[in-house]
């Protein structure tokens, strides 16, 4: 098992640059691209579609999670232009049995590995910050693109419990990346 | 931004902690939250109150955790609320069941009432409650509010109080 760390170090998300992408923390802005995703279709293998309360109180107990957890969501933009592109991070709601590694990017985004390339960045920074050895994506098994990716990144299906009992748990060895 | 430190005679506010949740999961859990949208399970109890702990990132205000000043004991919660569906920030308060009685939510208030003079421009604050919540209401007319209703509320037939915050902080 990986626990939450026992010092909240980090009560806001630090900056984090990729070649293409600044990882940073989400402000009021974003929600409105959160929303719309969650008002989708594309919405269903998280639950959804959900109706616009039901949304805020997804995206902003997320970001909650930075002062009370000390871990959450990062907001992917654009390098050069500033454009928000998604959200990568840890996220760990009630009933998740550890932090999970998580990811969104826009309609507009998809196609160009800027998920993946965000998810490196943070498991790279999450095995510094707390020293993990391993962190699992949960995925819907109807959510192929997503699992796709998990093992794009090297990722390993795993017997290990999710979110949901249905889920596919797919575990990234944290372990020499820090 | 996280919330600042305000003491009054018997209290101590401060951000919320990641142990105050176990209060609310119970308060949530029971039906004294029916006037507050309840019962919820724990994932829903945990998605409305760290949403309401994030306020203070997205929008530099939010709710206090209120602590017994000597013992540090949890009594509650008061501060500004913005979700969605709020027309505007909202004054409110929840204390728990063996600290009701006591005034604390009105010593809490105040001291927030106060800060809110002092931190922000505002001419005003509300307090929405829905109308069978007649202990707050009595509370929000106590701390010097006025029934507005030319302001609106957030669900159909709450009572929208105003608190003026022009004057000495």
């Amino acid at each position: 098992m990986i626990a939450r760390p026992s010092i909240i170090a980090h009560p806001t998300a630090p900056e984090l640059l990729t070649p293409r992408l600044r990882l940073r923390m989400p402000v009021l802005a974003d929600f409105a691209p959160r929303l719309a995703f969650y008002a989708s279709d594309r919405a269903i293998w998280e639950g959804g579609p959900f109706t616009r309360r039901e949304a805020w109180r997804i995206f902003a107990s997320e970001v909650g999670q930075w002062p009370l957890l000390g871990f959450g969501p990062f907001s992917m933009q654009d390098r050069v232009s500033g454009d928000y592109l998604g959200e990568v991070g840890i996220y760990q709601p009630e009933g998740y049995p550890e932090p999970e590694l998580g990811w969104f990017v826009t309609d507009a985004a998809e196609g160009r590995g800027l998920a993946a390339e965000g998810a490196r960045a943070v498991m790279v920074w999450a095995a510094a910050s707390f020293g993990w050895d391993h962190i699992d994506n949960y995925i819907d098994p109807g959510n192929a693109r997503s699992i796709a990716l998990g093992l794009r990144l090297g990722g390993q299906i795993v017997d290990a419990p999710g979110d949901d009992p249905t889920d596919v748990v797919i575990r990234h060895d944290l372990r020499g990346l820090a | 931004m996280t919330a600042p430190i305000l003491h009054t005679a018997r209290l101590t506010l401060r951000p919320p902690m990641l142990a105050d949740f176990e209060v609310w999961a119970a308060f949530y859990a029971s039906p004294r939250s029916n006037a507050m949208g309840g019962p919820l399970d724990r994932l829903s109890a945990w998605r409305v109150w760290a949403a309401d702990v994030a306020l203070w990132v997205l929008r530099g205000y939010g709710p206090f955790g209120v602590a017994d000043r000597a013992s540090g004991a949890y009594l509650g919660e008061v501060g500004v609320y913005h979700g969605e569906g709020y027309p505007a920030p909202d004054l409110g308060w929840f204390v728990v069941p063996e600290a009701e009685g006591r005034g604390i939510a009105r010593e809490a208030a105040q001291a927030v009432l106060g800060w809110l003079r002092q931190v922000t421009g505002w001419p005003h604050i509300t307090s929405t409650i829905a109308p069978g919540n007649t202990r707050s209401i009595g509370l929000a007319l106590r701390l010097g509010g006025v029934i507005d209703a030319s302001l609106p509320g957030i669900d159909p037939g709450d009572v929208v109080i105003r608190h003026d915050l022009r004057g000495a902080a």
